[in-house]
């Protein structure tokens, strides 16, 4: 199997993991079109910018999976790629959770097609390996294409691809390589307010004008389109009489946090069962006879 | 004006309003086409069956409002309800109650089914509401009302507010159009979500089902020339439980249903309803004139 060069965090991979370094260097290089390539100009200080801290180029053989301590009830850690396009607030609270124990994961890979983003910045300085993906359109480079993005995700044993604010519709190739593992939050009530468009501060205005009473983030698996997948987790917000757009928001924003940390809790602890008709479920953690 | 033939419940209008009988002959007849048309047949029992209780024929001036007798003006009058149903009208039942017992300032003077046997005709009738057939079934023979016939008759019967309750045609053009901001329509889910054509009754609550949304209920909006995308005026939120047939959610949809179209009909006979500068009706809360929702 060829080789495949990419560019990893500081921190360490765990020491019994079976990395081989095959090269050390550095260098700026235009890899063969056959290899991953990422979309670098010959200044190592850009490249360093675009693609995150540069370290070693290393090289994957298949990954063996630390085992928790003995027991072997207990779910193994999943590994949660994080797709943003903005400030990713909901990728903090989400990276927080791995942190403090609360979500049985770890973030290993954070996608961007906007390299300079809030989010971006935030995993730079947490040690989190950036991708950008799609480039822009500007770029003299070619970028990843979508069969190269899914394998990245397969080298780096992504279990589970979370979007929080990732705007560019996901390849119908990622779709089908990771089925029933893909998340999208939404800051609406859907089926209502969703689709083409309706992102953002839009989704709210839309809420606004309508008279909608009610408001929410919800969680849904992601199919080929905007917002249409399975829905998996929804929690309800008042709308006010005299909100504005940004207020409503706020309140909405509130209640994502708390959702998208809930849901990815759930998915960590393989606590997500698919009903008959096709609709997941979460099975309560507290009661496994209780499902919501 | 040429009078028109209107067949009435059997109990007394308010002593002070000015009808004037024009004939008291009941026998079955075929109206001229230009005289309210109302679909009957020969035999009187079918024709008493259709239309509802049938006392003396008669014919409106235009009417005058009985003030109200404590001598306030800044109580607002009671208002005229028309009601309209396809089905069982446990909504109307609650309206009509709320009538009642006064908690609702209105009457409801007129029912409107497309459906003549439906329950909510049958309460109706038994309430001495009088029912109007509309549109007649094409099954019919004889012609029934046109659209501005029935505005017509609402008009005539002083009707404020249009309150659809059940009622599956599509409400004409012409109505719309003379009863702007005063026809509402209860729809049982979050709108948006799950409305238009096709969907209504059981179909919605199977539709909320299969999406895994994890929230419905009631929402009654203003009514324009589509199904169920007039302004939304208010919603109330039921949980959507994990192992729910659609006829369990059906049923917490519907204990909604009833509390607020109650809460939303006392408001509007009370003028409490406010329109925001983007075009968002508000209800005015009765407790807190500076509070809306």
């Amino acid at each position: 199997m060829e080789s495949r060069v990419w560019f990893s965090s500081q921190f360490n991979f765990p020491v019994n993991s079976p990395l081989k370094t095959r090269e050390t260097s550095i260098a700026p290089f235009t890899p063969p079109r056959n290899v991953l390539s990422f979309s670098f100009p010959s200044h190592a200080g850009r490249f360093a910018m675009r693609i995150g801290p540069l370290v070693k180029a290393v090289s994957f053989a298949t990954k063996i999976v630390a085992e928790v301590d003995g027991s072997r009830d207990e779910p193994r850690r999943k590994k949660l790629a994080v797709f943003v396009s903005g400030g990713g607030s909901n990728f903090r609270k989400i990276l927080e959770g791995c942190s403090d124990g609360s979500v049985n994961g770890d973030v290993v890979l954070l996608v961007t097609n906007k390299k300079d983003c809030g989010g971006a910045e935030y995993a730079r300085s947490n040690g989190i390996p950036i991708l950008v993906f799609p480039k822009a359109k500007r770029e003299p480079f070619d970028g990843l294409s979508p069969s190269e993005l899914v394998d990245v995700l397969r080298k780096y044993g992504v279990d589970f691809v979370l979007l929080a604010g990732y705007l560019k519709l996901i390849p119908v190739e990622l779709v089908q390589a990771f089925p029933k593992r893909i998340l999208n939050i939404h800051p609406a009530l859907l089926p209502a307010f969703g689709g083409k468009g309706l992102y953002g501060i839009r989704v709210h205005k839309a809420v606004l004008e309508s008279g909608a009473r009610y408001s929410g983030p919800t969680i849904h698996f992601v199919d080929e389109e905007y917002d249409t997948g399975r829905i998996l987790a929804q929690s309800a917000v008042r709308v006010i009489a005299n909100d504005t757009p940004e207020e409503l928001a706020k309140r909405v924003l509130h209640e994502e946090h708390k959702l998208y940390v809930k849901v990815v809790t759930a998915i960590c602890e393989e606590r997500i069962k698919w009903r008959e008709d096709g609709v997941p479920l979460i099975q309560s953690k507290e009661n496994p006879d209780e499902y919501y």
